[in-house]
């Protein structure tokens, strides 16, 4: 009796050892977005082509295709987006901030025929794992009118950084929007790259 | 003493040897004490096992909590950061901690069920013989016979 006692408790004793292993995360390849500045769990890597976290073998690097034109580097080359009306159709362009092209502009200008005011409403989406993006609305002249803000993403299946922008305008003005890599979470020069997507719309202020 | 008197004793002597002779010896035996420093041994052993074996199991389910909380056999559609990495973390301490625990705590109960074992203490027996030594002894006119009985 007491030599099975002792075996119990030594077979017991390795059974709650052996249960430790439930201890241990298990995360499949796939599972997860990158983080910021590509982060991802231990023994996988993040995709740059789908931003998903991987097996270090099947990670790609960043890829980027958008639909914006270029040159778009200053504002006298900015591509145009074409907002017309009071209250335009929302305007989306895919673009690429990468190494050598950090600065894209867009430019667009202020209807001068509305009954009330007019305003403009842009909001830049991009992905956290990599350099986050910057707004900023310029003048004719190139002053800097207003600068983009973090605002909450509705979208609970959505994952992606967004930076809002609205600005009341001067009717028949030319305005420039620059979109810019911030300098933040570029993983020390590793990531300073990213995707987004731009959507603006002119509306009542 | 006549010859009668002399069978009539004898007689009487074997027939009280052969009647007592069926009674049986009692034996006793008295299992032996622990000494208060035994028990305290075995006591804190037993104690100080269970309570490092509690911990082991807590840290057990709180590491498995933490490692349910970041699992996932599909995607999520969700972002790893800096949270996930710390429950990551916390379940990797609290595995460490669980299997020292359990080693510990296992080896103290296994102490304890040897040290019990080890020190257990002798019993000690005592027989009551139950069977009377006859004695018969001359006396004037006759003989005086006894039985005598020895615990």
């Amino acid at each position: 009796m007491r030599t099975f006692c002792v075996i119990a408790l030594a077979l017991g004793g390795l059974g709650s050892l052996g249960s430790l292993g439930a201890c241990t995360p298990e995360i499949v390849p796939g599972a997860y977005l990158c983080g910021p500045e590509q982060a991802c769990p231990e023994g996988l890597a993040c995709d740059g082509a789908e931003d998903v976290c991987v097996l270090p073998s099947a990670a790609r690097p960043f890829a980027c295709a958008g639909t914006e034109r270029e040159p778009n580097d200053d504002p006298a080359s900015a591509h145009d987006l074409g907002l017309e009306g009071c209250v335009s159709p929302l305007v989306e362009i895919a673009g690429c901030a990468v190494a050598d092209d950090g600065d894209d502009w867009y430019a667009f200008e202020a209807p001068a025929s509305c009954s009330g005011a007019v305003g403009v409403r842009f909001r830049v989406s991009f992905r956290g794992a990599y350099e986050e993006l910057g707004l900023e609305l310029h003048d004719a002249e190139g002053g800097v009118l207003a600068t983009g803000a973090a605002c909450a993403n509705d979208d609970p299946f959505d994952a992606d950084e967004l930076r809002c922008l609205e600005h009341a305008l001067t009717p028949g003005e030319r305005y420039a929007l620059r979109v810019f890599r911030s300098g933040e979470g570029g993983c020390d020069g590793a990531c300073s790259f990213n995707r987004y997507l731009l959507n603006a719309q002119l509306a009542a202020p | 003493m006549s010859l009668v008197s002399r069978l009539a004793v004898a007689s009487l002597a074997l027939a009280c040897s052969a009647r007592v002779a069926v009674a049986k010896d009692i034996v006793i035996e008295t299992p032996g004490e622990r000494s208060p420093t035994n028990k305290l041994v075995i006591a804190g052993l037993t104690v100080a096992g269970g309570i490092a074996g509690g911990l082991g199991v807590y840290w057990h389910l709180d590491g498995r909590s933490a490692a349910d909380d970041v699992s996932a056999d599909s995607f999520t559609g969700e972002v790893w950061n800096a949270d996930r990495d710390a429950l990551v973390d916390r379940a990797d301490r609290a595995r460490t901690r669980a299997a020292i625990a359990y080693g510990v705590g296992g080896a103290l109960l296994v102490a304890a069920v040897i040290a019990v074992i080890a020190t257990e203490p002798e019993s000690t027996t005592t027989v009551i013989h139950t069977t009377p030594v006859p004695t018969v002894s001359p006396i004037e006119g006759g003989a005086m016979l006894g039985g005598a009985w020895s615990f």
